[in-house]
């Protein structure tokens, strides 16, 4: 971890210390937002519906997932192995992640999960938000309180949500979150001669009578006034912002569905590469809860989980690829994240029910890439045949790899955002 | 804190309860804000515009011209009889049919569909306290339409909530129960003698009746799921599958369920248990004070809601009556406190407005991108007034406001696949009509419909100073040319104003 100091610290240091003269002779605002603010990104995807780790990244000569997993299991003969002596194998269509492993880039959270794992796609990822396994509802997702604890005023997108259909890890932060999408400005009546002789006049007296001063003690309408200004730096920020970003990488696009990520991820790229202070951004791409279908009949690499693979797999490196030829691949973590994994073995239906443990990755040149925590052991369950009832055991907690994100990069400490803290840390970064 | 509203200064913070205004306070009385004895007008504090908008605000979605002449008119007795004296009125859930007025086709097989009909329903039935319930309900008992899946289902429960938000509490949980909607919604269905699913079990008691930390224990979670094993859904009706039933001893609350012949009483028996947990009465009273009067009230004003309640019979009518004819709610310290959801600000605006002629399922499409009440997911409902507002909800909020009152081919005005479109919204017939010969006279007739004039001065003089202005010269005010262009414009930038999202 290196120590530039960040706003925080600076703040801290103001407060606490008073500011010797060389440094506050460089605490001008650019100087500020340039040391601090949006230095070290975070990039969080989702991938929504419990991602099958079996299917992605597994011990596919271990007998009892050669015996559990039947024509559902991955051919030794089309894996990739993930280094010369490594038991596990990636799927096929994963061969991106397997470049940023190669390559160092990429680091393997094994068996993630939570105590009193919850199968129901809701509940887990409500926890994952929350970060809290006892939560029955997300009051306060991770990332909203860590924003709170790091942001008091001031920058008012530290968080950008890039249209995934619901974020709770964003809930419960005190000043708006922000999302972004395509008409993020202000539309006046242009429908006739005489509404398009004013609509400048119009457009600028929407903010200009939101600068007038309120009561200062009705705190509900000073909120919404101070927002509704702020609401113009946005704008003008998300308008102009990498608007002249063209990719230096081609993106993938075989499908619609990995078109729609490429777009998403892209705008991510272009915000990030034209200068936007955004630390954190969250987007998430679905399908991943494949209880049918998820390999093809005669081909155990081809079907959905192959595309869905194929999907993050490609477009993250191509998105990492991008950002390191634009010279910022020092200032990006991605993190991808699913609510769990599957059962061990198949249901009837070439798929595979909800289960407990699966895989989580955290990418990019900052990352010290590898394995981290323990795969569960598939040993416990060679006298079974009920494979498909049978859930991996976690064995690493999740937070502990958010508390590594927050005390190793995004900033903050982990023990005042995270329930149940403290937490080990992993030493990905 | 310190702040001035109708020139009552008092103190207030919003995690804190309110102080009581004013200095020395004479014998026993109780403060305004928290007297929940009938508030009746009188010669100093008169039934006048601002307390009709501020009910219909909180009790509907804002008031439109005819409703705030007719309970001026009526009186503030005979105005609350009337909107807490309400008729059942349901819509179907099934089929295609046209809507009144404006011909638009409404396919209830889609979520758009039924939202359009409780849209309707919104801006057009005189019982809006029932829409409202409805709008509270549906955050109450949140569902989503992605995990039940069919959209007749979530309208079924909207009827729902108009039939029994005005009836007793305990018929409400048990319907709620029973609704295919929630068994799918929460997995009951799947809940069976032997492999019980808690998750109904476990809302019951943290989100719908008790609140989070209300005194019970893991196990009487589990036991009360153990005792809703067998109720379950298909083909969108719900029935007791006896097989499916764990028909052993289940103690919950401190009860002894009693299973009964068939094993339905189960569930009678799990009601009552409920209802009879001290935190119970609580725990709804305070969520409404915060929906529709103010936040954070203190605890001894939820004692004595919660305590009113229990000699009610968890009556719903009663509570409801309590709140809304209360001092309390009339009071200072009540008006103006809360965030407008997004179905507040749209709706509203189109109350106040008297806009009846709108394509519904495309205001649906604006609202979905702000909030969408039949698919939050989030089982435990929304957070609070301010996780409303962010810039792009600003944004998007401002542009409906533009939708309302363009004068050519608006989103929401479009029927019949953009063949037609229904009439612009006439502001220079109401100009006319109400003789408003100057900019300052329309400009004040708009702040007073829709915000009782109350904005900062500052703020009135640049709306006037826009009525005569272009963007490249100055005009000389001619009603004929410029009171419709002008007069939209006007409506669009109150719209906008911060006041205009306060509740």
């Amino acid at each position: 971890m290196s120590f530039k100091p960040t706003r925080r610290d600076f703040i801290s240091a103001g407060v606490g210390a008073g500011l010797s003269l060389p440094l506050a002779s460089r605490l001008s605002p650019q100087w500020l937002q340039a040391a601090g603010i949006g230095e070290k990104i975070l990039v969080v995807l989702q991938l929504r519906g419990g991602s099958d780790a079996l299917h992605t990244l597994a011990p596919i000569e271990d007998p009892v997932y050669i015996k559990a997993r039947g024509n559902m299991g991955i051919p030794k003969a089309k894996g990739l192995r993930l280094t010369p002596t490594s038991s596990l194998y990636w799927h096929p269509a994963c061969k991106g992640l397997a470049d940023l492993f190669t390559r160092g880039d990429l680091a393997v959270i094994q068996g993630i999960g939570y105590p009193s794992p919850n199968l129901s796609h809701f509940r887990s990822e409500d926890i994952w938000a929350s970060a809290d396994h006892k939560a029955t509802n997300v009051k306060k997702g991770w990332l909203g309180t860590w924003r709170n604890t790091q942001y008091k005023a001031g920058f008012s997108i530290p968080m950008m949500d890039i249209e995934s259909r619901r974020n709770d890890s964003f809930v419960g932060s005190s000043v708006p979150v922000f999302t972004s999408r395509a008409a993020f400005q202000f539309l006046v009546d242009t429908t006739t001669a005489d509404t398009r002789l004013d609509q400048n006049l119009e457009k600028a007296l929407l903010l200009q009578n939101a600068k007038v001063l309120r009561p200062s003690a009705d705190p509900e309408l000073k909120f919404i006034a101070d927002a509704m200004v702020q609401t113009a730096t946005d704008m003008s920020l998300i308008q102009t912002t990498g608007k002249n970003y063209k990719a230096a990488v081609s993106y993938p696009s075989a499908n619609a569905q990995e078109r729609r990520l490429s777009q998403r991820m892209q705008l991510i790229a272009s915000y990030i590469i034209g200068g936007l202070k955004t630390q954190v951004y969250y987007t998430d791409t679905g399908g991943f809860d494949t209880h049918a279908n998820q390999v093809l009949a005669n081909d155990p690499v081809g079907g959905a989980m192959a595309s869905l693979n194929q999907r993050y797999a490609s477009v993250v490196k191509a998105f990492l690829d991008d950002i390191k030829a634009q010279g910022l691949g020092k200032q990006v973590v991605v993190l991808l994240w699913s609510e769990f994994g599957r059962r061990l073995g198949p249901n009837g239906n070439n798929g595979t029910d909800h289960g407990q443990a699966g895989l989580a990755y955290v990418a990019g040149e900052p990352v010290t890439g590898g394995l981290y925590g323990t795969y569960p052991s598939l040993a416990p369950f060679a006298n079974r045949t009920d494979y498909h009832r049978i859930s991996l055991p976690f064995t690493t907690d999740f937070r502990s790899m958010y508390a590594t994100l927050i005390d190793k990069w995004i900033g903050g400490t982990h023990t005042a955002v995270l329930p149940g803290s403290p937490y080990a840390l992993l030493g990905f970064l | 804190m310190t702040f001035q509203n109708g020139g009552v200064t008092f103190t207030r913070h919003k995690s804190q309860a309110l102080a009581k205004p004013g200095g020395g306070s004479v014998g026993i009385s109780v403060a305004n804000h928290e007297d929940l004895s009938p508030w009746k007008p009188s010669a100093s504090d008169p039934w006048d515009a601002e307390k009709v908008k501020h009910l219909f605000r909180r009790a509907g979605f804002g008031a439109s011209p005819q409703e705030l002449a007719g309970a001026l008119a009526i009186g503030s007795d005979r105005t609350l009889d009337f909107l807490l004296t309400m008729p059942t009125w349901t819509i179907p859930t099934q089929g295609t049919f046209f809507l009144p007025d404006t011909g638009e086709i409404v396919n209830m097989s889609s979520t758009t569909g039924q939202m359009a009909g409780w849209l309707w329903m919104m801006n057009n039935s005189p019982y809006v306290l029932r829409e409202k319930l409805a709008l509270f309900y549906a955050d109450h008992f949140s569902m989503g339409v992605a995990k039940v899946r069919y959209p007749n289902l979530m309208g079924d429960t909207i009827n729902l909530y108009r039939r029994h938000s005005m009836g007793s509490f305990r018929a409400m949980l048990k319907a709620i129960t029973l609704e295919p909607a929630m068994l799918l919604f929460l997995d009951n269905y799947l809940n069976r003698r032997g492999r019980p699913n808690e998750n109904y079990a476990r809302e019951i008691f943290e989100l719908y009746a008790i609140d989070v930390g209300g005194g019970y224990t893991e196990k009487d979670i589990q036991e009360a799921a153990r005792a809703l094993t067998g109720f379950t859904t298909a083909l969108g009706t719900s029935f007791f599958n006896a097989r499916f039933h764990d028909t052993g001893v289940k103690n919950v609350l401190g009860r002894r369920l009693a299973n009964g012949s068939n094993g339905k009483q189960d569930l009678e028996d799990l009601l009552d248990a409920i209802l009879a947990w001290p935190a119970t009465a609580k725990f709804l009273p305070r969520k409404m004070w915060e929906y529709f009067v103010y936040p954070n009230p203190s605890q001894a004003l939820v004692d004595k809601l919660a305590a009113k309640w229990v000699t009610d019979g968890f009556s719903l009518q009663a509570l409801v009556e309590t709140i809304f004819r209360s001092k309390a709610f009339f009071s200072q310290q009540a008006r103006g406190v809360l965030v407008k959801n997004p179905v507040e600000y749209m709706m509203g605006m189109l109350k106040n407005l008297g806009i009846k002629k709108v394509h519904y399922g495309r205001v649906n499409l604006r609202l979905a991108a702000l909030y969408q009440p039949l698919n939050y997911d989030n089982p435990s409902g929304l957070p609070d007034g301010r996780a409303w507002i962010n810039s792009l909800a600003l944004i998007q909020r401002t542009n409906f406001g533009m939708d309302v009152i363009r004068n050519v081919n608006s989103f929401i005005r479009f029927v019949f696949r953009g063949l037609a479109y229904l009439p612009a919204l006439d502001v220079a017939a109401i100009i006319k009509q109400k003789n408003l010969s100057t900019p300052t006279k329309i400009v004040d007739h708009f702040l007073d419909v829709m915000l009782e004039g109350k904005v900062p001065p500052l703020v009135r003089m640049n709306l006037i100073f826009y009525m005569t202005t272009l963007d490249t010269q100055i005009i000389t005010w001619n009603e004929a040319r410029w009171a419709q262009p002008k007069g939209t414009g006007l409506i669009h930038l109150i719209a906008a104003l911060p006041e205009y999202h306060i509740n």
